[in-house]
């Protein structure tokens, strides 16, 4: 059976709320019910079927064609099943997703990754500020799953993330890593300034170095390049299916000794 | 003219010694003898028909319940993938929805029992924008460097009571309450524990002077409601009980409320160090007329604790929930907002809520405990039903008391306790008493002549739905609340005392913020005019007890 | 007085127009530089009704330190507390007193603490980030604060922009409090910045008394119209109502954002005195009520409303609070609620 498929029909006039469109709020509704539901944002009412051409099928996955940076929400709380976009997605893909597995053929907003504590998270383009964090006045980010991004990344990627692994292609924004808990967060290309501020545990790696590193980071010298071999051996394994590291020798940076200091942020030797 | 009679339905009204099948007629926002020809008639029949419930302590306005909601965006439903109800996203944080929530449960007069002088101006806002239900304030004193200073210099009674009477008139508050006297200021001076004999650092003035000196000042100014003591040591094992204990005996025979009490029944004893103290508090009030007390009961579940009791506050973070607090160095108060989570499987927590319903089961009286949760402090005023129904079904108790932990089966005497509240006895603790607690003789009956605030509800088995959805709630004799739903939202006023201000205490007043804190005077009152609608928003409470 | 497309019009026939406007309306974003708490609350009873977003000139320079609050807390002290009982200053950034100078001259006006153990003692203050020994450019603060954090922890840290000296000497500066007060101002930092430095508060309590004062400046009307927000709706302003019930979203509820990205088709801007023209004024339909001064883009309705009798209830820096005026009541609030009202019959 193919997927069940949600074809943009224009440009929306405003932000949609796409959290409805999982498995679970879907399981049981038939297409008329589907095109009924309500996912815009101002005072005049939108529903799926005025933006969308539904066309029903397998829900366990499901399909947009077409995309937009106004289509926020995307799979949030996705536990199972897998969402392809084909095309860019608004702010807070993925969020608090637990399982399954989101694919974002486009660039993405803010959030992306929010909170989620499983699943496997894919954005081809790049992704907007706090990539995998909480949002306001939560204590927690990302606590499990694989998040990444081909792209760049904006400010603060992997805000107080608690577990889980982010992956960058790209470069990161200013304060990747910020206030991290524990977890990997891997830029493969340069992070901007000051990494891992107030982070306490966890581990960064930025492959193309930082713009600048914060006071309260201490060098630990050359690290062994061998643990980096076996973790670019455990990411072609994994979810990620390709490997990240190069396995070239780096060097290791402790803290944020302002905060508990135990972190690490890798930068090339 | 509007005339509305309730008819047939179970009048339970202990103010008037009245628990039968009967009407009542609402003429004009009153209650009256007869409804003329003609009114609007309700069929009440198979319900029962109440007075307004009055909540004498809930933390519903004012900066620290504003910082509380600050602290904690993430309750909000918009945050949730699939919200989870929780008391505390039920009972949402704003103004409207306090209004609406507390009208649900035909609830129609509640009083903020923490209002800071400096901060009286902001509570009043508040309290401005909060529908539907009356509304009143307890400002708190016994931090404030005046006061101490006035005792430290033996100042004369006379002098004392100008100045308690100017700043209740001044912030137009009902009531004047002490919270941990003294502690907040010790704080300042860098103490890390206070109890009522030890003497503020830079004052050298005891706790127990700073209460006796309130209690009388309050006594003699006839303030109808009795100074309301928060104690000190709220919350510490051994040293809660003890705090409480000394206080009521320090009331001598004179009036005295103390708050939320169930915060302070705690022993040391057992190999937790914390163990049950209700019975000893109980048989203390039972056998101690002038004291009223307040439970605060716990409930389980996700909350935020907002007090003024500033160094209990900085103390407690260290068991919050989540690991963000906000503390304030106030001027003349101070205070603290702390998310905590009550869990029904830890001990502690558990205990706790046992040792609530063993005071509400254990004191005798019902015209001298009253009914809350410290709003937020033990559980959101949304659990109330919850807790109605648990202190009028043995067997209600009994089913949470089985999946508590064992060890807490075996500290409570919660399973021995057969007591079951009547309705009658529901009606006297939040209707009756709190009216006489408060000096508000045209609330909380039913006879001629009081404010047409009526709740009727619907018995049935489940005595939480009976409680959490009224079947008609009338304020002022308007129809508010119909099935649990909101049908209309007038604006409520806030009760306040009469004006009583010595002029020559103003004039010190003046000279002392000026001084001292380089403030006018003013802004620790709240001017005529200064909140929307001014003075139609008050009513005036006189100073008789 | 009122204009409609630049025409001088009766303020009836505006407020009708105006109304129309909002009642078309897809998205309207309501924002300015309401301070008064009855424009306030006219302003987000008006954005509740037409479904709108309201938000305020001023947010950004206030939100480091709500969002500090939210995600770390903080330990603040009541500005007239701190004036009588702080014996040792921290002041952090530039100048932490920029456009509250009053505040500062008052705050300091006498020599030293005259309430609590700090009595009689000489103020002392160290300036992290102005002229002198702990002088750092505007980038090395956050290391600065970090520094100190780190070493009043006894955890180790690099020796630049502080020397391993000056870190030490601050640190015994500040643990030799009797009450300590840390400045600083929110707009001139992050959140990060402002979490670490009340994470540095937070430390200092372990051993002595110290609070935060935070200076709003210039954003005092921001921070006062965050606190009317929070308690009528239970979040600081960037809320949205498009969907009946408010919705917060401090990035992506920016009236700028909504303007810039096509999605909203009315603003509707108050002016107080501190009053600008938002650089997205040309981009769609505006109404504009009160503030001083032409736009270069005039506004689609605009209204000048005459004073209104009575006072007006502002936020008051000395204080950190509310405190009644008995003047400057602007009528603003009433042509809101004017048109609340007009509204209310034509959408309900």
């Amino acid at each position: 059976m193919s997927a069940l498929t949600f074809t943009l029909r224009a440009e929306p006039d405003q932000r949609l709320d796409l959290s409805i469109l999982t498995p679970s709020h879907l399981a049981g509704l038939g297409e008329a019910e589907i095109a009924a539901l309500p996912i815009g944002t101002t005072r005049e009412l939108r529903t799926v079927g005025e933006v969308f051409a539904v066309a029903m099928g397998d829900l366990g996955e499901i399909r947009f064609v077409g995309g937009s940076e106004r289509f926020d929400r995307i799979g949030e709380g996705l536990a199972s099943g897998a969402i392809l976009v084909e095309g860019a997605v608004g702010s807070r893909v993925g969020r608090l997703m637990s399982g399954g597995r989101i694919e974002v053929r486009g660039h993405a907003g803010l959030h992306a990754g929010s909170a989620m504590s499983g699943g496997f998270l894919r954005i081809e383009g790049d992704a907007g500020d706090f990539l995998g964090g909480p949002l306001a006045g939560e204590m927690a980010g990302m606590t499990g799953g694989t998040l990444h991004v081909r792209g760049s990344v904006g400010k603060r990627a992997g805000d107080r993330i608690r577990r889980g692994t982010i992956v960058v292609g790209g470069n990161a924004g200013a304060d990747a890593g910020s206030r991290m808990v524990a977890g990997t967060l891997i830029v493969k290309g340069r992070a901007g300034a000051t990494p891992g501020r107030l982070m306490r545990r966890g581990t960064i790696v930025a492959g193309g170095g930082a713009e600048r590193v914060g006071a309260t980071f201490l060098d630990n010298g050359v690290h062994d390049p061998l643990i980096f071999r076996l973790m670019a051996r455990a990411f072609a394994a994994g979810p990620l299916g390709e490997p990240v590291l190069d396995g070239a020798p780096m060097r290791r940076l402790g803290g944020d000794t302002a905060a508990l200091g135990l972190g690490e942020l890798f930068v090339p030797a | 003219m509007s005339a509305t009679i309730l008819k047939n339905g179970r009048v339970v009204d202990p103010a008037s010694g009245r628990d039968s099948i009967g009407d009542v007629a609402v003429v004009d926002g009153r209650i009256a003898e007869r409804a003329p020809a003609g009114a609007e008639v309700v069929d009440c029949t198979g319900l029962v028909v109440m007075a307004g419930g009055i909540d004498i302590h809930s933390h519903i306005a004012g900066g620290h319940v504003n910082t509380a909601r600050l602290l904690l965006p993430e309750s909000h439903r918009a945050f949730a993938a699939r919200p989870k109800a929780t008391a505390l996203s039920r009972t949402g944080w704003t103004t409207e929805e306090t209004g609406t929530g507390y009208a649900r449960m035909g609830f129609t007069t509640v009083v903020e029992p923490a209002m800071g002088p400096s901060a009286a101006l902001h509570a009043h806002l508040e309290l401005a924008d909060i529908p539907i239900i009356d509304k009143a304030t307890l400002v708190v004193l016994g931090n404030d460097d005046m006061l101490l200073s006035m005792i430290r210099d033996g100042a004369s009674a006379g002098m004392i009571e100008d100045y308690v009477a100017w700043t209740a008139s001044a912030t137009k508050a009902l009531g004047v309450k002490c919270i941990n006297a003294g502690g907040s200021a010790a704080f300042k001076d860098n103490a890390r524990a206070f109890s009522l004999d030890d003497e503020v650092p830079s004052y050298g003035v005891t706790s127990r002077q700073i209460v006796k000196t309130l209690q009388r000042a309050v006594d003699a100014l006839g303030v109808p409601h009795p100074l309301h003591v928060h104690c000190n040591n709220l919350g510490v094992p051994g040293r809660s009980v003890s705090a409480v204990l000394d206080t009521m005996r320090a009331a001598e025979g004179v009036p005295m409320h103390l708050a939320h009490i169930q915060f302070y029944g705690y022993g040391a004893a057992g190999s937790r160090g914390f163990s049950s103290e209700a019975q000893a508090l109980a048989e203390m009030v039972n056998a101690r007329p002038e004291i009223t007390v307040d439970i605060g009961q716990v409930m389980f579940g996700p909350t935020v604790t907002v007090s003024s009791d500033e160094l209990l506050q900085f103390a407690g973070r260290a068991t919050a929930s989540l690991k963000k607090f906000v503390i304030v160095d106030g001027d003349a108060n101070g205070g603290g907002v702390v998310p905590i989570n009550y869990r029904q499987a830890n001990f502690h927590n558990a205990l706790q809520w046992a040792i609530g319903l063993e005071l509400f089961l254990m004191i005798e009286d019902p015209m001298r405990v009253f009914f809350t949760t410290d709003h937020p402090n033990g559980a959101p005023f949304t659990s109330y039903p919850d807790l109605f129904a648990l202190l009028m079904s043995r067997d209600l108790r009994a089913r949470w008391l089985e999946a508590l932990p064992k060890a807490v089966r075996e500290e409570t005497r919660l399973a021995e306790l057969t007591r079951e509240y009547s309705l009658s006895e529901i009606a006297t603790m939040t209707r009756a008493a709190p009216a006489l607690l408060l000096g508000l003789p045209e609330r909380g009956r039913l006879s001629a002549g009081a404010v047409a605030d009526v709740s009727v509800y619907r018995p049935g088995a489940d005595l939480a739905a009976m409680f959490g959805r009224a079947a008609y709630v009338f304020k002022d004799g308007t129809l508010v609340v119909q099935d649990g739903e909101i049908v209309a939202r007038p604006r409520g006023r806030t009760l306040s005392l009469a004006p009583r201000q010595d002029k020559a205490m103003g004039a010190r007043l003046d000279r002392f913020y000026e001084e001292s804190y380089g403030l006018p005077a003013r802004w620790f009152a709240v001017p005529d005019g200064a909140v929307a609608d001014g003075e139609q928003r008050f009513e005036a409470v006189a100073w008789t007890r | 007085m009122a204009w409609i497309e630049g025409r001088a019009a009766d303020e009836r026939e505006a407020l009708d127009a105006a109304a129309r406007l909002l009642s078309e309306s897809r998205l309207t974003v309501l924002t300015g530089a309401a301070a008064d708490v009855e424009t306030v609350r006219a302003l987000l009873q008006l954005g509740e009704i037409v479904g709108g977003i309201v938000d305020h000139d001023g947010f950004e320079a206030t939100s480091s330190m709500l969002s500090a609050l939210r995600e770390a807390g903080i330990m603040l002290g009541a500005p007239a507390e701190m004036r009588r009982r702080a014996d040792r200053w921290l002041l952090v950034g530039a100048d932490p007193f920029a456009g509250a100078e009053n505040l500062r001259d008052w705050l300091f006006e006498r020599d030293g603490p005259d309430l609590g153990r700090g009595a009689g003692r000489a103020r002392e203050v160290l300036h992290l980030g102005g002229a002198g020994a702990f002088e750092l450019a505007e980038h090395q603060i956050g290391d600065g604060l970090a520094q100190l954090r780190a070493g009043l922890n006894g955890r180790r840290h690099r020796d630049a922009p502080l020397s391993d000296a000056r870190v030490e000497e601050a640190a015994a500066f500040l643990d030799g409090a009797a009450f300590g007060c840390v400045v600083f101002a929110p707009s001139a930092f992050d959140a990060l910045d402002v979490e670490l430095l009340c994470g540095l508060v937070e430390d200092l309590n372990r051993r002595t008394r110290f609070a935060c004062l935070p200076v709003q400046g210039g954003a005092g009307g921001a921070f006062a119209a965050a606190q009317v927000a929070t308690w009528r709706t239970g979040f600081p302003l960037r809320t949205a109502f498009g969907r009946g019930f408010p919705e917060f979203e401090p990035v992506l509820n920016a009236a700028a954002r909504r303007v810039a990205s096509g999605e909203a088709t009315l603003a509707l801007h108050v002016g107080g005195s501190a009053s600008f023209e938002p650089d997205w004024s040309g981009r769609l339909p505006v109404i504009r009520i009160g503030g001083d001064g032409d736009w270069t883009n005039p506004p689609r309705i605009a209204f000048a409303p005459d004073g209104a009798p009575g006072g007006r209830v502002v936020w008051e820096p000395r204080f950190a609070g509310f405190v009644a005026e008995e003047r400057g009541a602007d009528g603003t609030a009433g042509i809101l609620a004017a048109l609340a009202e007009r509204l209310g019959s034509v959408m309900a």
